[in-house]
């Protein structure tokens, strides 16, 4: 990938939205118990999302060929999961309380999620916007 | 259609006083003039002191026009710069000559007895008829083809069959296909396109091109994975591809080394990069799916005209050994690429090799050199590499093959002045090792579709300059092979770098090649290096004048050139100057290096340039043509993947 900001932040709401809400829905249908936390738990992953990509892109800039090799997707995809699931149990976020998220359930949806938006900027999206991988991953 | 030569070329003509000439044509070059240095003298007021080119190699023959005063005709048709075919007829001043090969009647002579029966040759013609004959029916005459504006009743009247669509693709090599595929995919049937060019398939040209810089089949290209010529929206990429094939065939160990490089290069991991068969096989079941066979009109591009009908002509020559022939191809929106014109030799290089005919030690890279290999295996000797970088890299790699049959060989690579480090750009350096310096390609790759090229999308044209220098430069991929070559040679004594400017190159008494240079190293003086062949790694590339018909549009159309003497065009990549009513030409390719974009002559920037010059269609309200992307887009992915037409 050599995205720039804004393809960052288009690419990530975008596929959170078109992949990560259904899924999420898939989730909240066998924990309906759940259900608030697991969508507030979506919506940090982008919000906190949008403060990595600035720095994944301060990091970018570091780099001679100005690009993200996927296994640096992989590695930041897991630091953004550590984070999250640390503030979670420790402090807990505005809706959620600290601790009120089990972690095997944390692990599943996140993972599912991640796998699959990540799946998706490896090849599937081009597929569907051929232009994608030309304007630095900006959709519009 | 390239002569090929199975045991040389031999050169007949006949003078406006009707003196013959006969005489072989050695591989290399020959010089054709009236001055008495040149390799072939021949007499008459019209013929230049340094007027011709001829250059022989196992892949064909060619021509080039050095002075452009009297000019060259192939067939009748002037041209600059050309392969030539078996039965062309050339005329240069008074002189007329015909090319022939093994299996093809003349037309109007009997092949002389004396020449081997398998050699291409070329022979003398009935004379006198050229060197500019009127022009048969079905030619346009000169008068006609020069004028600015043509117009297409009399192009009806000269016997010439006017071919019109709605598109047309001028060059038919791998920037054609790319444009050409993208329309196919967004709309376009076959029969509102045409294509011109003189290759049968596509990807010949470029085939070509690596055959002769040592790139057998299955070596590997300097691409990415997912820069498919055959596949715009590059994916499924190569590496899946071949990784898919390994794991089938149970290659487990190499379709897990695929896997990790590209995930991890090319921070972590050797950049991955397609192996030669794989791109042009891909290519050549693209062809078929998209119709390519039934668009391509055969022929060379001669010249490209405003018409009176508000269209944009190509003048396509067919001429060959029986008839002169021109057909005009008129379409509403044109797209030219020629590919490269051509590549230079340094001129130190070229002063020796006009000075004393040798051809066969002093060689630019490009040229077929495989008899200094079966000489250095034989009897060992040292080499002379110009040039630091990726041709540099393959031809060591072969030296080195070639050492482990003869010890006795010696590379000394001579560089203008040390690399102490790699080029900077912001917070950024290339690594430099042992005088190579490394990028994965010849341009970052965020120059292709991120940061960078955003941000040379959006600057003016002396920051331009400035980045191009920046990004650019001559680089190596890391490759771990070529890295052991080097540092194996550097430890055993038999590979070193040497520094300076050249100021001769000449025989030494030994009969050696003695090149003088003045040392760049701290302390100068002068260094005499003796060495049995010189190859030019440096691949320089000529300009677009070496183009006949682009020599044309700057010519007759002022097209004006950018700050790296190439093709002005807009951000959209369009030539301006040839905007007629609603026609439009754009083009990509080497011949428009300079502009908005860098990687103009990659395979992925041929789909890039693409994808802007049909997008730019789209605003203009091209008929026929959908904006090929979500659902649609996918819709056409899908059918390319079952093999359906699109």
């Amino acid at each position: 990938m050599t995205s720039t900001l804004v393809g960052r932040w288009q690419t990530r709401l975008a596929l959170l939205a078109a992949l990560g809400v259904p899924l999420t829905a898939l989730f909240v249908l066998f924990n309906t118990s759940a259900a608030g936390t697991l969508i507030l738990v979506l919506f940090y992953v982008a919000l906190f999302g949008l403060g990595w990509d600035v720095l994944y892109i301060l990091l970018q800039k570091l780099r001679w060929e100005r690009d993200w090799p996927p296994v640096f997707q992989i590695v930041g995809g897991v630091a953004e999961a550590v984070l999250l699931f640390v503030l979670l149990s420790m402090a807990g976020l505005p809706g959620i309380h600290g601790g009120s998220v089990p972690f095997g359930l944390f692990c599943g949806m996140y993972a599912t999620i991640w796998l699959v938006t990540f799946a998706a900027t490896q090849g599937p999206l081009r597929a569907i916007f051929p232009r994608w991988r030309f304007s630095g991953g900006r959709l519009i | 259609m390239i002569a090929r030569a199975t045991s040389g070329f031999a050169l007949h003509g006949v003078g406006a006083n009707g003196e013959m000439l006969d005489r072989p044509l050695s591989p290399g070059q020959t010089i054709v003039g009236r001055a008495p240095e040149c390799e072939l003298v021949l007499s008459g007021g019209a013929v230049s002191r340094r007027h011709a080119c001829f250059t022989v190699s196992e892949h064909g023959a060619a021509l080039e026009d050095l002075n452009g005063e009297n000019g060259v005709y192939v067939n009748g048709d002037r041209v600059r710069s050309v392969d030539l075919c078996a039965g062309d007829r050339i005329a240069i001043g008074d002189w007329l000559f015909e090319l022939r090969s093994a299996g093809v009647e003349a037309a109007t002579e009997r092949r002389p007895a004396a020449l081997a029966s398998n050699a291409t040759e070329v022979v003398a013609v009935a004379r006198p008829r050229l060197p500019v004959p009127a022009a048969p029916r079905g030619v346009l005459p000169d008068w006609l083809l020069h004028q600015p504006l043509l117009d297409e009743q009399q192009i009806a009247s000269a016997g010439v069959e006017l071919r019109t669509a709605q598109y047309a693709a001028l060059g038919g090599g791998l920037g054609s296909f790319a444009w050409v595929s993208l329309l196919r995919n967004s709309g376009i049937a076959a029969s509102e396109i045409a294509v011109a060019g003189s290759e049968a398939h596509a990807g010949d040209r470029f085939e070509r091109l690596c055959q002769n810089s040592q790139i057998p089949p299955r070596e590997r290209l300097r691409s990415n994975s997912d820069a498919r010529p055959d596949n715009l929206w590059g994916f499924p990429g190569y590496a899946v591809s071949e990784l898919l094939r390994d794991a089938a065939h149970l290659r487990l160990g190499s379709a897990g080394r695929i896997l990790w490089q590209i995930a991890a290069e090319p921070a972590l991991a050797e950049t991955y990069t397609p192996r030669r068969a794989d791109i042009f096989a891909g290519v050549n079941a693209e062809a078929e799916r998209i119709g390519w066979p039934a668009m391509l009109l055969r022929g060379r591009i001669l010249a490209i005209r405003k018409s009176s009908a508000g269209r944009l002509l190509a003048v396509v020559s067919q001429s060959n050994e029986r008839e002169q022939r021109h057909v005009v191809v008129g379409a509403r929106y044109l797209h030219l690429a020629l590919g490269y014109p051509g590549v230079r030799l340094l001129p130190d290089l070229v002063a020796y090799r006009e000075r004393t005919g040798d051809h066969g030690r002093v060689l630019n890279a490009y040229e077929d050199h495989e008899h200094l290999y079966a000489q250095l295996r034989e009897r060992g000797g040292v080499v002379i590499l110009r040039g630091r970088g990726i041709v540099a890299a393959r031809i060591l790699q072969r030296l080195w093959e070639e050492r482990q049959h003869n010890a006795a060989i010696v590379v000394v690579h001579l560089h203008r002045s040390r690399l102490v480090s790699g080029q900077r750009f912001g917070a950024t350096r290339r690594v430099v090792e042992a005088q190579f310096e490394f990028q994965p390609f010849n341009w970052p790759k965020a120059s292709w579709g991120g940061e960078l090229r955003g941000r040379l999308e959006a600057a003016p044209a002396e920051e331009r300059a400035r980045l191009f220098a920046a990004w650019g430069g001559t680089t190596v991929p890391r490759r771990a092979d070529w890295r052991r070559v080097v540092r194996e040679g550097l430890r055993e004594g038999w590979y070193r770098p040497e520094f300076g400017v050249v100021r001769s190159l000449e025989q030494g008494p030994d009969g050696r090649l003695l090149t003088r240079i003045q040392t760049s190293l701290a302390g100068g003086g002068m260094l005499d290096l003796a060495a049995d062949f010189v190859i030019d790694c440096t691949g320089m590339e000529a300009g677009p004048e070496r183009s006949t018909p682009i020599a044309d549009l700057i010519e007759t159309y002022q097209a004006p050139l950018n700050q790296l003497g190439r093709l002005q065009v807009n951000d959209d990549f369009e030539i301006e100057a040839l905007r007629h009513g609603e026609a439009r030409l754009y083009a990509s390719g080497a011949m428009i290096a300079g502009g908005s974009f860098a990687g103009v002559d990659s395979f992925l920037g041929m789909q890039y340039t693409a994808l802007r010059s049909v997008d730019a269609l789209l605003r203009l309200g091209a008929p026929g043509l959908r904006r090929l992307d979500g659902w649609y887009s996918f819709r056409q992915w899908l059918k390319r993947a079952r093999g359906l037409p699109p």
